[in-house]
């Protein structure tokens, strides 16, 4: 049984989505169409729903109604493990057990490709090598995670998703608790792994972040999208003003051409 | 780092094993096997090595035969196995809760068994030894699910809080055991105390050949454990993405941690800390997969249970001490470091 990756290029429709968490309705009847290949950003505020919207996809939460699905296939008809083939998951705050090294760390991407008596395959070492080669972690191979800066060990979290070998990557929060050095130094890695064909979900708090690195935009507001499209389109004073309560002005860059917000400070 | 790795069947059947874990293994191994030497050769009545080494292979002298084949070696036997057992009752039990510092004799599983397998003892004096194991599995069961329900199984976070509940309810159900003990009027009163220590002394072939088949038992049931083990280590979501049925693998594994400390209680009784150390010195020993980790969990458990025993049978000779009191006495230190350890690293 050659284990070949399944053949799909990694299109999300998500329609009429709506979750519960406890109480809140944490989602209310969300269409959302992902293109293959390309970068969308997820953003909003706090509670706004961005992250469970991520998770519903991910098959973490489960939808109160409506349908998710991935090329055409809807996710809840998928196993585990064949689900797992499609798309891969960074938590925001994974757990890093004690001890890990960093092959170790990237080999576990490779579970959905493994079985009871198959522990390891030359496809398996493949992928973790081309993961580690893609993230610029090889160097760390056999250190501990603990030694590594912030930014080193996030890049070694997004090479264990890409050694799972998915069409699609599904990022929450991927730059917290990073410095911005570093921040632009991850998004940089998802633009160019989007660039190279990966249908790339992230969740993010940088307006800017994403406005500079992201092909799409989309904007939630109480559990409901409220505004999607490129950043040009998506990133203004008004969408802006509603989704975030920001009074701000947006700029162009001067060298990317890409849309910047400055948020007014003076008193 | 070297790796030894096999594959056939057209790579259908492909291990691998980190060259140190193995080496390691086999170093445990050994010791398994001196520890058996040593615990048939050593104690009140003289039995030399050579006749040791004889009774091994059934080849011994008549009076050497009966010490060392009728009552040290099935003792010595059981507390490994016994031992074995309780170490990957921890580990699962590790695994599960996401606690490092979890231990079925800590949190009181071992004492829903013990006390379960008291009661039986009380209501029902003639019941068949196998009813013990099952009242032991229940009655670690019931204890496993209170502490669960008073703190919560998606967790790793309320560890502290998992732990002092666990270590009350611990205190509650060995109270309750020992009252039952003095107001049940059990003939056998004495024995069921020594049995409640933690210890081995009165063990004969009926007690190896019945942890021998928790033992059969549990090898698959490892296998089986390992990945899903691996993955719950990164966090429920991660687990879930990487294709685990998160809530299923955890009730399995919580289900086979209990039924490993309830086959280890129902012939030994609780015996602390084996649980609590033996994962965490596997993986300071050597740097393995999940697999091989279990692996060598269940080999460190097995030694740390015959060392016990043969320190608590000869150290204080003729005076015995059960094998429970001295892994209590060696076990508690360590504790007290993990938890140092495991507190700097919650609050850095």
């Amino acid at each position: 049984m050659a284990q070949t990756a399944p053949k799909t290029n990694g299109r999300v429709v998500v329609r009429g989505l709506s979750v519960q968490r406890g109480a809140v309705h944490a989602l209310r009847g969300v269409d959302l169409d992902v293109a293959p290949g390309g970068m969308t950003a997820l953003l909003g505020r706090n509670g706004c729903g961005k992250s469970t919207l991520l998770k519903t996809i991910a098959r973490i939460l489960r939808p109160a109604a409506g349908t998710i699905a991935i090329d055409g296939t809807p996710v809840d008809r998928l196993s585990p493990r064949a689900a797992a083939q499609r798309m891969a998951l960074l938590p925001q705050a994974p757990i890093l057990p004690e001890g890990m090294r960093v092959r170790d760390l990237v080999a576990q991407g490779r579970h959905p490709h493994r079985g009871l008596v198959r522990h390891w395959s030359p496809a398996d070492d493949a992928a973790i090598a081309a993961a580690m080669q893609a993230t610029d972690v090889a160097q760390f191979a056999d250190r501990p995670l603990e030694a590594l800066s912030g930014g080193q060990r996030q890049r070694c979290w997004i090479a264990m998703t890409l050694a799972q070998d998915t069409p699609i990557l599904l990022l929450d929060e991927p730059t917290t608790y990073l410095d911005l050095s570093v921040q632009l130094e991850i998004m940089g890695l998802l633009a160019r792994l989007a660039r190279e064909g990966r249908t790339i979900l992230v969740v993010l708090h940088e307006l800017n972040l994403a406005a500079a690195f992201a092909d799409r935009i989309v904007m939630m507001r109480d559990g409901r999208i409220d505004a999607e499209g490129t950043p040009d389109a998506v990133m203004t004073a008004p969408v802006l003003s509603r989704v975030f309560g920001l009074d701000a002005r947006v700029i162009a860059d001067p060298e990317t051409g890409r849309p910047v917000c400055l948020p007014r400070t003076a008193a | 780092m070297s790796v030894l790795r096999a594959s056939g069947l057209g790579h259908r059947v492909a291990f691998e094993v980190p060259a140190r874990g193995a080496a390691m293994l086999a170093g445990l191994a050994s010791l398994i096997g001196a520890l058996l030497l040593a615990s048939l050769a050593s104690g009140s009545a003289d039995v030399g090595l050579g006749d040791a080494l004889a009774a091994l292979v059934g080849a011994a002298s008549d009076r050497a035969d009966l010490v060392a084949t009728e009552f040290r070696l099935p003792r010595a036997l059981t507390a490994l196995m016994a031992g074995g057992l309780l170490a990957l009752s921890g580990a699962l039990l590790q695994g599960t809760t996401l606690n490092p510092l979890a231990d079925p004799a800590l949190v009181g599983v071992s004492q829903g068994a013990g006390l379960a397998v008291i009661v039986l003892a009380v209501l029902m004096p003639a019941a068949p030894d196998a009813w013990r194991a099952l009242a032991a599995f229940f009655g670690g069961l019931s204890a496993a699910v209170v502490i669960l329900s008073l703190t919560g199984m998606r967790s790793g976070g309320v560890q502290t809080r998992f732990l002092l509940t666990g270590i009350g309810l611990a205190a509650f159900l060995s109270a309750m055991t020992t009252a039952l003990l003095t107001y049940g009027r059990i003939s056998e009163a004495h024995e069921a105390l020594g049995w409640l220590a933690g210890s081995v002394r009165s063990a004969s072939w009926d007690e190896v050949w019945r942890s021998a088949l928790a033992t059969a038992a549990a090898f698959p049931i490892c296998m089986l454990a390992a990945r899903p083990l691996a993955a719950l280590r990164l966090g429920d979501d991660l687990a879930a993405s990487l294709g685990h049925r998160v809530i299923r693998a955890r009730i399995a594994l919580l289900l086979a941690s209990v039924a490993f400390a309830a086959a280890s209680v129902s012939v030994v009784g609780p015996v602390a800390f084996v649980g609590l150390l033996a994962p965490h010195a596997a993986r300071r020993l050597a740097h393995a997969g999940p697999g091989l980790h279990l692996a060598l969990t269940w080999a460190i458990g097995a030694c740390l249970a015959a060392a016990a025993d043969l320190v608590g049978r000869t150290a204080f000779g003729p005076v015995q001490i059960p094998a429970g009191l001295v892994t209590a006495l060696v076990g508690a230190p360590c504790f007290a470091l993990l938890m140092l350890r495991t507190h700097r690293k919650e609050t850095p």
